[in-house]
């Protein structure tokens, strides 16, 4: 509908040197991120997703320079301020072996970071490769996957990994390498549609009409058209392997105590319930604001990314 | 010999759902299609939707493989070339899609979709190919600056241009062009028909023009074939299918464009029903379910074969023989 | 202009458009009428305003990021731009009905066209206060198929959408339309997406309903061929404005304004030899930052120093003949005085 006016430094750039130049090169790109974040401010929930994932990723990286009781975090044992309600000495209040809730809280962050960041990239990692390669070969290729991952998908991911977890016995790294084996089934079948989708586009066909390879259209044709739906997909996920992870602390097979887990924590906190209900909240309300922020983000992410709402603001 | 010349091409799809169940029919897109074309001509392939005219583009490039026939380009069969061979023939033809926005890539600037083929088939990078596509760009009518932009920031005119300068990149002798301007408004349609003209004579392209719109037809090419499900039903030099139509459906083709005058003829000839599926086509001749001059039975039961009326003019119609 | 009553008047419509980069001023006063039994055709390139105009008049804009600046569009001496959801869904459909591009996407796949079409009537019949049974909506609904002429409708009335082809699908999107007995219908590309025979019929179709039904049609379409088929006026849009407004024969005949004239040029005619298309250089302008004084002028061969400071406003050159271009300044009927039909720029 509108024509772009563009600027008319076009003549000295020869003369101007690099810098003119490489703004030039670039003028475009960054249009395109004033734009995403013009899209993003329209929808305060994006932000507050934002701000509470900047938050999380932050809390995570500095998180033990600013505990105050770093040796909390593992086996210190306080009995005599066991259970102490929150105040200006606790912020969060103590738990049963008097150490400090808060720092353990702020120091599960990075715990939680850890196994999300994990899982989703292993996950990435098995299931983008195999949905490319089903969709763009086609034939019995894709039946062959397509398939194996309906059967994985047709067993509820949770009781899948603690049968794993049950094989490789409990613990902090056997639960993320469950976690990860039952989480990529979803990204193939996400990159398989879509590759599906983009095959059919004439740009591929131009390329394959100029001689480029299957390699070349792979990797820069179509993967780089994949990336939207998997940067959602992904920032959702990590809200929900995090809560997976916490789920499987909870439950005693994750985790193991004294390591600083939200789900672990609240594992045993719950035995001290409802008196002593600070330390059961605490880790909770971490887990809750964590999963809210990653799926507010993906959220906020989906409409950014969705080329049809971005085509709306542009034209 | 002739500059391309398609002998009894055909190409069939199978219909097939899911690994376990069996196919469910053949589509078949292109019927034993014989056609020549000369250097330096513009040929023009015109048809409905389910005519197969896009398919036969699509294959004549083997973006397809087809059933069976051959394609002779400059002397070579294109049907027995192995990958490598067919990746450096391509070289020399090169194809124009459709719809402008679909057929450059949404994530590159069109300096990298432009100079694709250049990185491909002459590992150019750097300076020689910022300036080698500056000149494409030049060549096609847009300026520099337009080189760092992605496909959406182009209008459609524009983006049709760059379809035109990344097919002009490795010097082709020939060009496919499936409906170039029928994504375009008319009066940018105008601009590019006019340049693609040019650009023929400047170059000495020549033209394999696919379009279902019978005006733009008219005006750039120098013979015409008519194609209907699958076949093509009438060939002619372009004035002499447009002032002579002599298949009733080239008739009735033409009588159905609603023409931009105040008055419309009356004498208009309306098709009754629908194009009938690819899948399923009518014994005999394949015109016949929709055919207002059927001559008797023979019209359903026997297919009919090519008459020459003239020496540039074949139809393939039982009334004509 | 009209002997007849008009029926709809739209006036001075000005619609804004909020973007990422500015506001952008698609529609920029446009007016015209349309009469009981009228056949008028807006015809434009992309980006000119057409099908804005045409969802304006239905209510079917969304409100942000779109925005109704002024103007008004009188149905009825009612306005339909102050009417609340309710009372314009009362209207849709049962006065004023629309025919899409595309009939595909406006038919529901998953039911039978039987039952769409039976929902469709007894809402319209809800609207006005009545109730219309099952087996009533159902006769009613056969008529209508059998009015736009498909073969068999009571054998395929029990069809899904996809069992039909492309114009089977359209003639249904028209009988469906049809089903309120609307005084306006409008027909936004109705056959663009169909095949040349397809659309010949189609377009016979609409010309033969409008003559039996007299219904006034506002008809959307690029193609002038395609208004011709079918319209006794015509307005060609540039930019977000009417450049002219007149019949069918005039356009054709004496095309007055720069725009329409480059338009006729621009258009290979089947009907004759190969002959120069001149086309018009230049693209259609930035929407956030238009050229000042008329919007076509730095397209213009004939542009004038009062045509990139004022903006021309439609007037009439000849009886029925209402051109917005300065050109036409001298044969303004001197009774009004030009200043009035000229709109200084704020």
């Amino acid at each position: 509908m509108k024509q772009k006016s563009i600027p008319m430094y076009a003549e000295h750039a020869n003369t101007s040197g690099f810098w003119t130049q490489w703004k030039e090169e670039h003028e475009s790109f960054f249009r395109d991120v004033r734009l995403s974040f013009y899209l993003f401010s329209r929808s305060p929930l994006s932000l507050i997703g934002m701000v509470l994932v900047g938050a999380f990723f932050l809390i995570a990286l500095i998180g033990p320079w600013i505990v105050p009781y770093p040796e909390d975090a593992t086996g210190a044992v306080h009995m005599s301020q066991k259970l102490t309600a929150p105040g200006s000495q606790f912020w969060f209040g103590t738990d049963e072996m008097g150490r400090d809730v808060f720092t353990r809280v702020i120091l599960g962050t990075r715990v939680s970071l850890k196994i999300g960041l994990i899982i989703i990239c292993a996950a990435m990692g098995i299931g983008v490769p195999l949905g490319i390669t089903a969709g763009y070969v086609g034939g019995w290729v894709n039946e062959t996957i397509m398939r194996i991952t309906d059967i994985f998908l047709a067993i509820p991911g949770l009781i899948l990994a603690l049968a794993i977890i049950g094989a490789l016995g409990p613990g902090i790294t056997n639960s993320m390498i469950a976690l990860s084996l039952v989480w990529w089934p979803g990204y193939v079948r996400l990159v398989q549609g879509k590759t599906l989708s983009l095959k059919e586009e004439s740009f591929i066909e131009a390329a394959l009409s100029v001689g480029a390879g299957r390699a070349r259209i792979i990797f820069l044709h179509i993967l780089p058209n994949c990336t939207s739906p998997i940067i959602v997909k992904a920032s959702m996920d990590m809200g929900m392997s995090i809560l997976a992870a916490a789920g499987l602390g909870f439950i005693g097979v994750g985790a193991q105590p004294p390591a600083p887990e939200w789900g672990a924590m609240i594992s045993i906190a719950r035995n001290y319930l409802p008196n002593w209900w600070w330390y059961a909240l605490f880790p909770g309300l971490a887990i809750f604001v964590t999963v809210l922020g990653f799926n507010l983000l993906g959220d906020g992410f989906r409409d950014i990314l969705d080329p049809q709402s971005r085509g709306y603001y542009r034209e | 010999m002739k500059f391309l010349e398609v002998h009894e091409l055909s190409k069939h799809f199978a219909l097939k759902k899911g690994f376990l169940s069996r196919s469910k029919g053949t589509v078949k897109a292109v019927r034993s299609v014989s056609f020549q074309v000369e250097a330096g001509e513009s040929y023009g392939i015109v048809g409905e939707s389910g005519s197969g005219k896009t398919t036969l583009g699509r294959t004549i490039l083997r973006l397809i493989t087809p059933t069976s026939g051959k394609i002779f380009f400059n002397g070579v069969n294109l049907c027995e070339l192995d990958p490598e061979m067919l990746r450096r023939l391509r070289r020399d033809m090169q194809m124009i899609f459709q719809d402008p926005h679909s057929a450059l890539n949404p994530r590159k600037t069109i300096i990298k979709s432009v100079g694709e083929p250049l990185v491909i088939h002459e590992h150019m990078r750097g300076r020689a190919l910022r300036q080698r596509v500056q000149d494409l760009m030049e060549i096609v009518g847009l300026k520099k600056e337009h080189m760092y932009r992605f496909p959406h920031e182009l209008s459609g005119g524009q983006k049709q241009r760059v379809g035109i300068a990344r097919a002009l990149a490795l010097n082709p002798k020939m060009l496919i062009l499936d409906e170039p301007t029928s994504a375009l408004d008319v009066s940018v349609q105008a601009q590019t028909l006019n340049f693609l003209e040019a650009l023929q004579g400047k170059l000495a392209l020549t033209y394999l023009f696919i379009s279902h719109n019978l005006s733009v037809i008219r005006y750039v090419c120098d013979r015409v074939a008519v194609m209907y499900l699958g076949r093509i039903v009438e060939e002619a030099e372009v004035n002499e299918l447009f002032d002579m139509p002599l298949h009733p459906y080239t008739r009735a083709l033409l009588s159905s464009v609603p023409l931009p005058q105040a008055r419309q003829p009356d004498t208009k000839i309306l098709l009754e029903g629908d194009i009938p599926s690819p899948v399923n086509i009518p014994a005999g001749c394949c015109f016949h379910t929709r055919c207002s001059e059927k001559i008797g039975p023979i019209c359903t039961t026997q297919e009919p074969e090519a008459v020459s009326f003239s020496s540039n003019h074949r139809v393939l119609c039982h009334l004509r023989r | 202009m009209n002997t007849e009553p008009s029926i709809l008047e739209v006036k001075d419509l000005k619609i804004h458009f909020d973007t990422f980069e500015g506001t952008a001023q698609v529609l920029d006063g446009c007016s015209f009428t349309l009469g009981r039994g009228d056949t008028l055709g807006l015809v434009g390139e992309t980006g000119c305003g057409k099908s804005i105009t045409a969802k304006a008049i239905l209510g079917l804009l969304p409100v942000p990021p779109t925005r109704i600046v002024s103007g008004e569009i009188r149905f009825h001496s009612r306005d339909l731009l102050d009417l609340s959801e309710k009372d314009l869904e009362k209207i849709r459909g049962n006065q004023i009905a629309m025919i899409f591009q595309d009939p595909m996407t406006y038919l529901n796949p998953v039911f039978s066209i039987e039952n769409q079409m039976i929902d469709v009537i007894r809402g319209h019949a809800r609207h006005a206060n009545k109730t219309v049974s099952r087996g009533a909506a159902r006769e009613k609904a056969i008529s209508l198929l059998n009015a736009v002429n498909i073969p068999n409708p009571r054998q395929r009335i029990g069809d899904f959408p996809h069992e039909f082809s492309g114009g089977m699908r359209q003639r249904v999107l028209i009988a469906m339309a049809l089903a309120g007995d609307p005084e306006i219908l409008i027909a936004d590309e109705p056959t663009t997406a169909l095949d040349v025979t397809i659309q010949a019929q189609i377009l016979r179709l609409i010309g033969e309903l409008v003559e039996r039904f007299r219904h006034s049609v506002l008809l959307i379409s690029h193609d002038l061929g395609v208004v011709a088929a079918v319209c006794r006026r015509i307005a060609v849009m540039y930019a977000g404005n009417i450049v002219e407004l007149t019949t069918i024969e005039r356009i054709f005949e004496n095309p007055a304004h720069p725009y329409t004239r480059g338009l006729l040029r621009s258009i290979p005619n089947l009907a004759r030899r190969k002959e120069n298309l001149v086309g018009i250089t230049g693209s259609i302008p930035d929407f956030i930052e238009p050229p000042r004084g008329c919007r076509f002028h730095p397209r213009c061969a004939h542009r004038m120093d009062v045509c990139q400071k004022v903006k021309p406003v439609l007037a009439d050159i000849e009886s029925e003949h209402r051109v917005a271009c300065f050109l036409y300044e001298s044969s303004w009927p001197s009774a009004s005085r030009p200043e009035e039909r000229i709109k200084p720029l704020p």
